[in-house]
């Protein structure tokens, strides 16, 4: 890591019923990731994954929960810190899709981010390719979208990748753009040292002088 | 003629000599761990402490990374970063603490100092824990502890800190090195102080405290000449003291070549152990690191006061006028910072053919020198 | 010391604590929870419970089990990314020489150690409390943390066999297995007591009894006669008392057998024989096995004898086979004898107090009454001559200082500092006048063991003062170890003291064993 300006990242987090796919669609995305067990172990895997922003690259830190109830004592660590949200379901699965609100609100709680009315959000419906057992259908998936401040949907499958990407791109655009509206920062020095006369230091007296 | 041990013994034997000579300052072979070489300077040194494998990994405690020090393929360093994360949080879910975990040949250390988490995985076991904590107080020498509880509270929890640190991965690194280059400097934090003869120093010191001290700048602190990682002399004002850690983060910061040439520096500086939250303002400089005189000394003044810039420069000037002026302490001077002498065996008066190397450590005064091997 | 004299102080009794002043803790006091995982069993999502085999405490809620199970595997996982891929092929080669592949992790409060077994299908945990170590004056001393994982899950495999041969199908297997961990380590895990000298568990030795050389070697024939008569013995072990004499078994196997007979079978099955004011019966019987050796009825049932599963004889083969055990005594003597099983499988369908063999087993009671037959002449022939001579044997006096001496090749071990079940009352002349040492000196042994003490080095010496003013030594000739712990005296001011009081020593104690 030289001194110049350094690639931005973004920690994302992917939340979802566990059967809905998030697994297989992780793995079409991102090429490289430590092993599988992570998840079963503790409690999530996590992915990187560059992608290029108009000239920009930007790093994402993807955590891939575990879909359980049970890893939720770690959801302050998990989700606090996090620029944005992937949630998915699965489109066949109704009650996958149901989750969905608990979800979010939980994330909202444990993450507490500073403006949740506008916290990037984005929602996956998963395995469309299997049309014939669908049991939520796009439209009111993406009413739902609507009511919860105008989240992007991408409907995905495990097979077609192309989706997942652009899903991805849209939520580092976006959380690259709240960042951007801050400016540079430097170190501030504001804070003067007031020597207090009766200041004395604990340790004793050590120089040679 | 022999050469005291700095911090407050009495001159031994026959004082009053001459130890200008040239043959009273032998530089000794210091053989470190299984090089086969005569590795002369401490640059050399430092470069192949610094191949010794360890890794350090600093991370938001959100799992962001912050600054990694070696060139690891970047991605896996960011999926690392939130392993680490998780791990720390898992136990503390637990009502816990993770200090460490080792496998046969690595040991990994933890150290959790919200908002930050410092992990290295080492080969070595040795003061892993204290490493971590010189580490932290090098982040805060940087931004003042205050400032780095702070930000992540006003900007938010996936605040990019690498944003404040811009710039200071050297100061990160040359901390991390120093591990390796003065390791004994981490045993009860202590100082090690290069070997002068004692009217020299105490040349070297009254002249830096008359300059200073005449001067009256009301917040200017402490002066300090460094060479080659160890302390000349100190001067202080009474009633304030400067603790061994944070002398040790003001040498990393003036082992830093690029401030070896004859410019002049003025930089922020927070010395945690001193105070936290505010800034101190070091005047630093290398007043002889141009060919000709080639002295690698260098001249911090520390003050309390940002607009104190100007009147230090003065008193700078004032010091090295002095000091040159006085030929034979130059000299003696030079040469002293120049190839520094490491003590030997023999100084300690012992004849047992079984001692190999001594290493002292005064307590009060927390000062360290060590031998060089026989 | 009377309370440890007490052999009833041995039996299954939980309700009995080791008494602060005594040199073993149990385990339980400073266990904060044990585990068996295969990791395997826990990777689909929604069934990571499914890894833990076995879980101490009980009681413990299912997810904290699978999250400190999880956490076990992850840190496993999580440290491979750190190792070369030479150091990779060493610690797979020597996964059973030294000992397992293993992780510690070290916390505010605890101390954990994991294992791996089986080519990394299984992992072992323990996890240790500072506080309630510090209550117990326990030293949290990893390497020997390590030696107990590492016996409790050998001695598992001793009675049962290997994990692996437990779960042939999986899933269908699991219950069974889980079963079997649970019989075996509920009833282990509670009795274990471990010393308070970590140094000890984790050299793992055995105690030898010394005895003149006429005598060694009458023991040698009698074994030697015995395998003669009967072949079908393929490996044996004879001790007096709770010590050794002589063995003819892998090495590997010694210190599992040992420690289950002189810490468990023997005390258990003694008891009533000490109960009755100390006079042992002179007529030889089988420990455990039939009673009634006068028909010739197959051995079935509560009348079978153990089966053990032991190593080969060559060192380079790691398959264990199953022996049946014979336990014989007279006099103070046990002589322990293994016929290969043949046949059948080991397990049946239910749960049975130990593993009974097929019925076409070659040990018959026939077979056994003909060895008593032998032994109960011979044995008690030379069981006499040893305790003639030990009896004859001035007590050497009490000593002034504690001591561990142990020989690696032999794994002969002895110490004042080490549980001795005492089976006899009479003391066996190895203890020590001295208080036992305070908790910060076994540390300090154990500290400088690691740090300043070479395994590989064949020599070495190194002295240690505490600052509590207890002089530490060990002396390393030969790979032969002595630690000496001299408690505070003004005889031993100085170095110089020390090392002649030392030289003293090794002298007047240690000459034969250490030097030859």
């Amino acid at each position: 890591m030289s001194g110049t300006r350094k690639k931005a990242l973004l920690k994302v987090i992917i939340l979802g019923d566990s059967g809905v796919g998030k697994t297989s669609l992780m793995n079409q995305y991102v090429n490289r990731r430590f092993s599988n067990q992570y998840k079963a172990t503790i409690g999530a895997d996590f992915l990187t994954r560059d992608v290029n922003i108009d000239d920009r690259t930007v790093t994402l830190q993807i955590w891939d929960t575990a879909g359980q109830e049970r890893f939720q004592s770690l959801g302050v660590a998990f989700y606090r810190g996090a620029d944005c949200c992937v949630l998915a379901f699965d489109v066949t699965n109704a009650a996958s899709f149901k989750s969905l609100d608990s979800w979010r609100d939980e994330f909202l709680i444990q993450a507490s981010p500073r403006d949740p009315d506008h916290f990037p959000f984005v929602l996956l419906g998963n395995k469309v390719d299997l049309e014939s057992q669908r049991a939520v259908s796009s439209k009111r998936a993406q009413s739902w979208c609507q009511t919860k401040g105008n989240i992007p949907y991408y409907e995905v499958s495990a097979k077609e990748a192309l989706n997942v990407e652009a899903a991805f791109l849209a939520i580092a655009r976006d959380a690259l753009a709240r960042e951007s509206q801050e400016t540079n920062d430097f170190p501030e020095f504001p804070d003067q040292i007031r020597l207090n006369p009766n200041q004395q230091n604990q340790q004793n007296s050590g120089c040679n002088c | 003629m022999e050469v005291e041990v700095p911090g407050g013994s009495e001159a031994v034997g026959g004082g009053g000599t001459d130890t200008g000579s040239e043959s009273s300052f032998k530089v000794s072979q210091v053989e470190i761990e299984d090089v086969e070489e005569n590795l002369k300077n401490a640059e050399a040194i430092f470069e192949h402490l610094e191949q010794l494998p360890f890794q350090v990994f600093i991370l938001s405690e959100f799992g962001k990374p912050i600054f990694v020090n070696n060139d690891r393929n970047e991605g896996e360093v960011v999926s690392l970063a939130a392993l680490i994360c998780a791990f720390v949080s898992r136990c503390q879910s637990w009502g816990d603490s993770l200090m460490t975990m080792t496998s046969q040949d690595n040991h990994i250390q933890f150290l959790h100092k919200s908002p930050l988490i410092f992990c290295v995985v080492s080969k070595y076991p040795e003061q892993l824990d204290q490493q971590l904590e010189v580490l932290f107080e090098q982040i805060c020498s940087i931004l003042s502890k205050s400032q780095l509880e702070n930000v992540y509270k006003k900007k938010g929890d996936n605040y990019d800190l690498r944003k404040l640190l811009r710039g200071t991965d050297r100061l990160i690194d040359s901390s991390i090195s120093s591990w390796r280059a003065s390791p004994i400097n981490l045993v009860d934090s202590s100082i090690s102080a290069i070997p002068m003869n004692p009217s020299d120093r105490e040349f070297l010191s009254s002249t830096m405290a008359s300059s200073m001290g005449a001067a009256k700048l009301d917040g200017a602190l402490f002066g300090i000449m460094i060479a080659k990682r160890q302390i000349a002399a100190i001067v202080r004002f009474k009633k304030y003291v400067i603790h061994p850690r944070d002398l040790n983060i003001l040498i990393n910061l003036v082992s830093d070549t690029t401030l070896q040439t004859d410019a002049q520096n003025w930089v922020p500086i927070c010395l945690p152990r001193f105070n936290d939250t505010g800034f101190f303002y070091a005047y630093i400089s290398y007043p002889w690191c141009n060919k000709e005189q080639d002295v690698p000394a260098c001249l911090v003044l520390l003050s309390v006061k940002r607009d104190h810039f100007d009147g230090l420069k003065e008193v700078r000037h004032q010091i090295v006028t002095k000091l040159e002026n006085n030929s034979k302490f130059f000299t003696n001077f030079s040469q002293a910072v120049k190839t520094p002498n490491l003590y030997q065996i023999s100084q300690i008066g012992s004849n047992s053919e079984s001692l190999w190397s001594f290493l002292y450590l005064n307590h009060s005064s927390r000062q360290v020198c060590m031998s060089a091997s026989k | 010391m009377e309370a440890i004299a007490n052999p009833l102080y041995f039996f299954s009794n939980l309700s009995l604590n080791p008494p602060s002043c005594s040199n073993v803790v149990r385990f339980i006091d400073v266990l904060e929870f044990f585990f068996v995982a295969h990791p395997q069993s826990g990777r689909k999502e929604g069934e990571e419970h499914r890894r833990v085999m076995y879980f101490h405490p009980k009681g413990e809620q299912f997810e904290r089990q699978t999250e400190i199970t999880g956490f076990a595997e992850a840190v496993v996982n999580f440290t491979e990314n750190f190792l070369s891929t030479c150091s990779r092929r060493e610690i797979k080669l020597s996964d059973n020489e030294d000992g397992f592949d293993f992780r510690t992790v070290t916390t505010q409060r605890t101390e954990h150690v994991y294992i791996r077994t089986e080519d990394d299908q299984f992992i072992l945990g323990v996890s240790l409390s500072k506080q309630l170590s510090q209550v117990s004056d326990y030293p949290l001393f990893q390497p020997a943390i390590r030696s107990i994982l590492s016996d409790a899950y050998k001695m598992f495999r001793m009675f049962f066999g290997t994990f692996s041969s437990f779960i042939k199908v999986v899933p269908d297997d699991i219950p069974k297995f889980r079963e079997r961990l649970d019989f075996f380590f509920s009833k282990y895990i509670p009795l274990l007591k471990v010393h308070k000298m970590p140094l000890l568990d984790h050299l793992g030795g055995v105690e030898f009894l010394r005895m003149s050389g006429p005598l060694y070697l009458n023991v040698v024939s009698l074994i030697t006669e015995l395998r003669e008569e009967f072949p079908i013995i393929e490996k044996i072990m004879i001790l007096y008392q709770d010590k050794l004499l002589y063995y003819q078994l892998s090495k590997r196997d010694l210190p599992s057998l040992f420690r289950y007979l002189t810490h468990n079978l023997l005390p258990t099955t003694l008891a009533p024989e000490l109960e009755h004011s100390g006079r042992n019966t002179s007529k030889g019987r089988y420990l455990r096995g039939p009673t009634d050796l006068t028909t010739d009825a197959p051995l079935l049932g509560d009348e079978s004898l153990s089966v053990v599963h032991l190593h080969s004889d060559s060192e380079d083969l790691e398959e264990l086979i199953g022996y049946q055990m014979m336990v014989y005594r007279c006099l103070n003597a046990t002589v322990c004898m293994f016929v290969r099983n043949c046949g059948g499988e080991r397990r049946d369908s239910d749960a049975s107090t130990r593993s009974s063999p097929p019925q076409n087993g070659i040990v018959s009671r026939r077979l056994l009454r003909n060895i008593d037959q032998f032994l109960e002449t011979e044995l008690a022939l030379v069981a006499s001559k040893i305790g003639d001579e030990i009896g004859d044997e001035k007590f050497p006096e009490a000593t002034d200082f504690h001591y561990i001496y142990f020989n690696p090749s032999s794994l002969s071990m002895t110490s004042s500092l080490s549980t001795s079940p005492a089976l006899s009352v009479a003391a066996s002349g190895s203890a020590s006048k001295v208080l036992l040492p305070p908790v910060d000196v076994n540390r300090l042994v154990c500290d400088t063991m690691s740090n300043f003490v070479s395994e590989t080095e064949e020599f070495g010496e190194c002295f240690v003062k505490s600052s509590s003013d207890w002089w530490i030594v060990i002396k390393k000739v030969n790979s032969r170890l002595l630690v000496l712990i001299l408690p505070p005296s003004s005889y031993t001011s100085s170095l110089a003291d020390v090392q002649s009081k030392t030289a003293t020593i090794v002298k007047s104690h240690f000459e034969a064993i250490f030097f030859s």
